[in-house]
């Protein structure tokens, strides 16, 4: 678990962990680092980035080897599969346009049960972290978009010729479009259980032309309401209904839960149709998975099918 | 649960509840006032406390959930009877149960006391020899007490060993209760019981009880045979007795001092009861308590008696305090040892040579200055002193005024060890030597026609040499000769080979003068050059000499120090008497003479329990052999359940309460830092 200092630093947790990003990495809880290191070091065996955006670029930022169904036939360097003797090997080029890139997550969360070790607010930051990582290749390529001020770490002169993209880490409560540059890639984690925001939220980027990803992080018990008879639910945050309500009680948890997977069902259907609707395309993580799941598919640009993620058993391998 | 059904299981467990406080449960009865009330009312209200449980329904378990706007416009189909599971509702009417059975004060009734209204008598040994299993006895005159007092008996109470000041409540007919208020001034006492100073008062008491019938007598026996057959008499005189008496197959064990025979002290180690063989340790600790010696007494089977020899070299001697058993702590089993083995304090008559290397006295202090304490000066200065034994070598010429201090000193008790010399060979004509003696030094090889080689024959059996190895090498030059005397063997406490007297000795008034026909120094003999046999030899005459104050009980002596129950070491307390010997000599050790030290601090005297006690051995068929025997038991007898029905109770309320908070929503217990749930599992919700 990241604590963070709000006094020392009001801007956030997202400020303290990814805008001081040479000295307060070093700060991050070793476990966490260690999942976010796991994570970047998953997270180059995937492959390159696949963009929506047309155009190749010409940069070539590496050789590997040949991955079956990954690469086409016709990337085989010859040259260097040649010399590789054993494998065929692949260059890896700029496949797109320079594009920036920008990343928020929800401050909104926080919830963990006891099937699983992360809350979701932390699987989200180790997997924005990851995903900043990956992106940049670089930490001083990360800014943060805090406020009306865009913080810059490391040294960003020398680090421009090399970096393949620019990362802004949005480190408000809501996020801001119009502080993110035109034709960035967004990424967006958090529960998106409000409609009316998250239509907001959809709208004002859609506006800008902004695109990307929408990735919500379910705690399992989101997904399997395994709550037992005679239980009152209250929300993380003080929640409340039209009518005032601030809890639900029930007492058969059998019924409630049919009741609960219809709605979630139709919920997560209605977001993933609302995100398409704007250019964004909706992905399930579940904190009891591995976060590469939800990355590998952004990097590869891969449809979610929301009904089968949500009606699939319960996974085997967890977090 | 209907109303009707409701009514009669409360009328049934009420009145369950009532007969069971009237009649209690086997032996286990109720003692509180309003048992009957209190049970009936418990049982008739638990029918009700569990309907009224399962009319109101638990509180449901609260958690957080991040989905919750999506479940406000969700109903469930089958909303269900939320009632509270029957596993709480039995937890929570058990914790009542066993409330209220507390309070009903649940003990468990002995049978030995049986319904009657006369009174019960308890006799308690609380001699020494109860120390081991004195909390198996208070246990059992506990329960006898309450058992009295559930059964509205009067209650008599006798401890055996009390003290004076102590014994008015005692030998009186007294209520339970005020009984069970005296039990805790009743404690294990360090003296043995006399059983003697007991008949007459038990007498009275039987005219006393004589109109309200046969007593019921408990008679907590040490197991010890008392001292006096006509105290079992005086005991039964007064209705049934009973004796309850402890294990003593492997104790209580009594130290005496057998004796001492040259750096060997032998002690005796009694058992009661003549048994199977066992093994036991003994400890000689010195002044501060800590173990010096160290040595096991074994017991044949079939033995009383058992043994154990110490070989105690003089160093060690003269620190010795007392002999222990290991792991028994009563007074019995500790023997203090007193001035007649300890340390004595010795005056050495100053010669006036600046102890000079070849004076006679500075050999005398060289030999003893380890096991004794040594005053030197003049004679009056050192008799001042309370020196027990006093020195004289040759090279010391005393003036008539000092000699006649000296002499009135020894006639007094003391012990004076004088060497001969030239001094005492030119005027033999003196009133402090133990023989007479002719004038002049002879040379060895002149007397009895030269037959003696000069060499030191065996020790006759009556000299406190006897036993010590003969020096080898050792050769008498000159010496002064003895006249014939009727008296000289007895006198005579080692020899030459050729049966010249060469250590004489006799009593003079309450003391001893011994004589050295040799000088001190190397002028007449190698006696000084002998080594361990001069320390021995030394050291023996010293130890032989009495101790001045407890050479005989002239005087009463004042407490110094008194042992207790547990064998331990206190300052006396106030009402010890000084010790006469009148009392010593009648065996007659009580709460105003118990055992201990008694005198001063420099010269004191033992007093032990083993001084007192005359005959050690288990009560056996002699007396009482038609009276019923039983054990304690007042270990279980007198449990009282309250406490762990109370613990009981307030473990169930604790474990529901547990099961409440959880069901709340908490989380982590009660102690954790977050228990809101939000983070799940005792995490804290990450804050933005």
């Amino acid at each position: 678990m990241i604590r963070f200092n709000h006094k020392k630093h009001p801007g956030g947790s997202l400020v303290d962990v990814l805008g001081q990003v040479d000295e307060t990495y070093g700060q991050i809880p070793r476990q966490v680092k260690l999942q976010i290191e796991d994570l970047c070091r998953v997270m180059p065996q995937a492959g390159s980035r696949r963009s929506r955006r047309s155009g190749q670029g010409f940069e070539p930022f590496g050789i590997r080897p040949f991955i079956q169904g990954l690469d086409r036939v016709r990337s085989i360097s010859e040259r260097h599969s040649v010399r590789s003797e054993d494998h065929p090997m692949v260059i890896d080029r700029e496949q797109e346009i320079k594009q920036p890139f920008a990343l928020w997550r929800d401050p909104r969360m926080g919830y963990r049960s006891r099937d699983t070790l992360l809350t979701d607010k932390l699987a989200s930051e180790i997997s924005m972290l990851a995903w900043a990582k990956k992106l940049a290749g670089h930490d001083d390529a990360v800014s943060v978009v805090a406020g009306s001020m865009l913080h810059r770490f490391g040294n960003n002169m020398n680090a421009t010729a090399t970096r393949l993209y620019d990362v802004s880490i949005l480190a408000e409560p809501t996020p801001d479009p119009m502080k993110i540059k035109r034709g960035s890639h967004v990424t967006l984690w958090g529960k998106f259980y409000d409609k009316e925001e998250t239509l907001r939220i959809l709208d004002s980027f859609s506006g800008r032309r902004l695109q990307g990803h929408l990735i919500r992080m379910l705690d399992p018990r989101e997904i399997d309401f395994d709550f037992h008879d005679n239980t009152e639910l209250v929300g993380l945050h003080g929640e409340k209904s039209s009518t005032g309500q601030t809890s639900k009680a029930f007492s058969d948890a059998a019924s409630m839960r049919r009741k609960w997977k219809e709605v979630f069902l139709e919920n997560n259907l209605w977001l993933a149709q609302a995100c398409q609707d704007h250019g964004f395309e909706l992905l399930i993580q579940r904190t009891d998975e591995p976060l590469q799941n939800s990355l590998i598919k952004m990097l590869h640009d891969e449809p979610e099918d929301v009904k089968a993620r949500l009606l699939a058993p319960p996974p085997e391998h967890r977090n | 649960m209907k109303p009707l059904t409701t009514t009669f299981a409360s009328s049934v467990f009420g009145a369950g509840g009532y007969a069971l406080a009237t009649y209690g449960l086997g032996p286990v009865g109720f003692a509180a006032a309003g048992a009957p009330a209190i049970l009936g009312a418990a049982g008739a209200a638990m029918p009700v406390v569990w309907n009224m449980f399962s009319a109101l329904p638990p509180k449901p378990v609260k958690e957080y959930f991040p989905g919750i706007t999506l479940l406000f416009n969700i109903e469930s189909d089958q909303p269900k009877p939320v009632t509270m599971p029957p596993w709480q509702k039995m937890l929570r009417v058990g914790a009542l149960a066993a409330a209220a059975l507390g309070a009903a004060a649940p003990e468990y009734q002995s049978a030995l006391v049986a319904d009657a209204s006369s009174p019960v008598v308890l006799f308690v040994d609380n001699g020494w020899a109860s120390a081991p299993d004195w909390d198996h006895r208070a246990a059992e005159m506990e329960m006898l007490v309450r058992a009295a007092g559930q059964k509205d008996r009067p209650v008599v109470i006798v401890p055996a060993a009390q003290k004076p000041e102590n014994e008015t409540p005692f030998y009186t007919l007294q209520s339970a209760d005020f009984a069970q208020t005296l039990l805790p001034t009743i404690t294990a006492q360090s003296w043995p019981v006399d059983y003697t100073v007991h008949i007459a008062p038990l007498q009275a008491l039987r005219a006393e009880l004589g109109a309200q019938g046969p007593a019921s007598v408990y008679w907590l026996s040490d197991g010890l045979m008392p001292n006096s057959p006509d105290f079992v008499d005086a005991l039964q005189a007064l209705g049934d007795v009973q004796i309850i008496q402890g294990e003593i197959s492997s104790g209580p064990h009594l130290l005496s001092l057998d004796k001492t025979v040259g750096d060997t002290m032998t002690v005796t180690v009694e058992r009661p009861l003549a048994g199977a063989a066992y093994t036991l340790d003994l400890l000689a600790l010195n002044e501060n308590g800590q173990p010096v010696l160290q040595n096991s007494a074994t017991f044949a089977e079939g033995d009383t008696t058992a043994k154990v020899e110490f070989a105690v070299p003089p160093d060690i001697r003269a620190n010795l305090a007392r002999v222990v058993v290991r792991h028994e702590k009563t007074a019995g089993a500790t023997l203090l040892l007193d001035a007649q083995w300890r340390k004595r304090t010795v005056g050495v008559v100053d010669t006036g040579l600046n102890e000079a290397l070849l004076d006679g006295s500075n050999f005398v202090r060289q030999a003893i200055r380890h096991s004794t304490d040594l005053r030197s000066g003049s004679i009056a200065d050192i008799l001042t002193q309370d020196v027990s034994v006093m020195t004289w070598t040759d090279e010391a010429v005393l003036p008539e005024s000092d000699r006649q201090l000296l002499h009135a000193w020894v006639k007094g008790g003391g012990t004076l060890i004088r060497f001969a010399g030239p001094n005492l060979a030119a005027q033999p004509a003196d009133d402090l030597v133990p023989v007479p003696l002719m004038q002049g030094a002879r040379a060895a090889r002149t007397v009895f026609g030269g037959a003696s080689t000069g060499a030191l024959a065996p020790f006759p059996a009556h000299s406190p040499l006897y036993g010590i190895d003969l020096p080898a090498g050792f050769k008498a030059d000159y010496f002064v000769l003895s006249e014939p005397h009727p008296d000289l063997a007895a006198r005579t406490w080692a020899q030459l080979d050729d049966g010249t007297p060469f250590i004489t000795a006799r009593s003079e008034g309450e003391g001893r003068i011994i004589l050295v026909h040799s000088t001190a120094n190397t002028q007449w003999s190698n006696l000084p050059l002998t080594g361990e046999f001069f320390l021995k030899m030394m050291n023996a005459l010293v130890t032989s000499a009495q101790s001045k104050d407890g050479a005989s009980l002239k005087a009463d002596m004042p407490p110094l120090l008194t042992l207790n129950a547990a064998g331990e070491l206190q300052k006396a307390p106030r009402d010890v008497k000084p010790l006469s010997a009148a009392v010593f000599d009648a065996h007659k050790m009580s709460a105003v003479n118990p055992p201990g030290y008694y005198g001063n601090y420099a010269a004191r005297m033992a007093y032990n329990v083993a001084d007192s006690v005359d005959e050690y051995v288990a009560l056996d068929g002699r007396v009482a052999a038609n009276v019923p025997r039983a054990s304690y038991q007042g270990a279980q007898d007198g449990a009282d359940y309250r406490s762990w029905l109370y613990m009981a109770a307030f473990l169930a309320m604790m474990a529901d309460l547990g099961v409440s908070y959880r069901r709340a929503g908490n989380r982590g217990g009660f102690f954790a830092k977050n228990n809101d749930g939000r983070g799940g599992a005792g995490d804290a919700p990450t804050p933005d």
